[in-house]
């Protein structure tokens, strides 16, 4: 199983908790009633950033992205990746811990942007799958 | 062992050393670019761009009635009249200068920074009690080509 690299350390990450599945109904009389088609969370995303890195470690990114097919494969993420900074309950930003049976794709490629010799600013959006 | 003042300065535009120069000052910045990593506790950052600039101040003296002078020939570099008086919106294009920062240190060549630099701004204001003079604005292209200082 493919691993998303644990290094370079992001310098800035966005995570999106995702949702239940379920169906809200509405009466004529403004009753609302909610059903939950799921016991698991779906949808969660997180936006990792990496400001100012080395190309090499840019690179990495790059070789992950290509060895999980783009898009199309799932891997597991974790570690300084999604808990890097966080000080609360480890994993709770992993959806893998949290939910069983859920990984990670891209859920578009890489942004890379070069802005000065030696040094890229990398923009990933993943996406919570579960499997 | 010597400090140096003044009248050790030296101003060069275009190989030639200019007279009337009241005084230059340079500066060089380099961007700071901020590579700080989540969970870290401090700051840390890698340089970035590098950028030098600088202005100068030339009093405006001629040898004789519209004769021009150092002065003149550096605020031309940018300021310009119409190519065709009836064209409003057509001049000359502002042109870039060599420019030779100097400290006469008694040696040969002396220590300088040098380079082809950009006339940013040009300000000169006519008042009672002060000498007409140019205040002048520059940026290096790129790096100087030579710096000794």
């Amino acid at each position: 199983m493919s691993h998303f690299p644990r290094h370079p350390v992001p310098t800035g990450r966005t995570y999106t908790a995702g949702n239940y599945s379920s169906g809200t109904y509405r009466a004529q009389s403004g009753a609302e009633i909610r059903i939950l088609f799921g016991n698991k969370r779906l949808g969660s995303t997180v936006q990792l950033v990496y400001n100012n890195i080395p190309d090499a470690d840019a690179e990495v990114i790059l070789d992950h992205y290509n060895s999980v097919k783009g898009t199309f494969e799932s891997f597991e993420a974790g570690g300084a990746t999604l808990n890097a900074g966080w000080t609360a309950t480890t994993g709770a930003l992993n959806t893998t811990v949290m939910v069983t049976d859920t990984e990670w794709r891209y859920a578009q490629p890489p942004q890379l942007q070069s802005g000065y010799i030696g040094l890229s600013s990398v923009t990933v959006d993943l996406v919570a799958v579960t499997v | 062992m010597a400090y140096y003042s003044g009248p050790n300065g030296e101003l060069w535009i275009d190989g030639a050393v200019a007279g009337q120069v009241k005084d230059w000052r340079f500066t060089t910045t380099v961007a700071v670019m901020d590579t700080t990593a989540l969970g870290q506790t401090d700051g840390t950052s890698n340089y970035g761009l590098r950028n030098t600039a600088g202005t100068c101040t030339l009093f405006y003296w001629q040898d004789g009635a519209n004769t021009g002078g150092d002065c003149s020939t550096l605020i031309q570099h940018v300021v310009q009249g119409r190519t065709n008086v009836a064209v409003q919106g057509v001049a000359a294009a502002p042109r870039h200068v060599n420019l030779r920062l100097k400290v006469d240190d008694g040696s040969t060549n002396g220590r300088y920074i040098r380079g082809e630099v950009l006339i940013t701004a040009v300000n000169m204001a006519m008042s009672q009690g002060e000498i007409f003079s140019a205040n002048i604005a520059f940026q290096f292209i790129g790096a100087p080509v030579e710096a000794t200082l």
